[in-house]
């Protein structure tokens, strides 16, 4: 088990009381009172938002872009695949050659 | 009410001036500072919350919340958060 160390800390943080943080938040708020925003601003935003919200998810140039991405992906996809395995069916039509060429010793 | 209604023109100016003072304090803070003590104080948001708000941990928060009491607490004289003075 480990000894206790027999030298007090010094606590290196400044502590305030919470009287004094009660007094400052008191003081604050006397000079920041709430503001409660209106109800017709609240109810004017949220329908913004939820139109905002609709034109983002029926966007029809986005939904094109969406799409044109996936063909495109999907098309060079395929493409990349069929030149690799060209590529190594050229490969190994040439191995069989060049094996009968090494040089005799 | 802000103010009580039976004041001295003396009373009224040293609210006036502590206020001012206190204002002008907040409103020099760093900007996340301020956001801070007005999220904590005045929203009476939680740590997270702020956190959140601040895209910071709620440990951040803590630490960031206590130096900026202290700050404030040396920025501004002592008289300024006398109750009699504000009036709270």
């Amino acid at each position: 088990m480990k000894k206790r160390s027999k030298f007090n800390y010094v606590v290196l943080q400044e502590y305030i009381p919470e009287a004094e943080k009660q007094t400052i938040k008191r003081a604050i708020r006397r000079v920041y009172p709430r503001v409660l925003a209106p109800t017709a601003f609240v109810e004017q935003l949220s329908q913004d938002l939820i139109a905002e919200a609709y034109h983002r998810q029926h966007n029809p140039m986005r939904h094109a872009l969406r799409t044109y991405g996936l063909v495109g992906g999907g098309a060079l996809s395929i493409a990349g695949g069929f030149l690799i395995w060209l590529l190594l069916k050229k490969q190994r039509v040439h191995e069989p050659l060049t094996a009968g060429l090494s040089p005799q010793t | 009410m802000l103010f009580s209604t039976f004041k001295s023109p003396e009373d009224s100016t040293v609210d006036t001036e502590a206020f001012s003072m206190l204002k002008s304090v907040i409103e020099s803070l760093p900007e996340d500072r301020k956001t801070l003590i007005l999220l904590k104080f005045v929203e009476e948001m939680t740590n997270a919350e702020i956190g959140e708000v601040l895209g910071k941990t709620e440990g951040a928060i803590k630490a960031l919340y206590h130096r900026t009491l202290i700050s404030l607490r040396k920025m501004v004289p002592e008289e300024v958060w006398h109750e009699k003075t504000l009036k709270i």
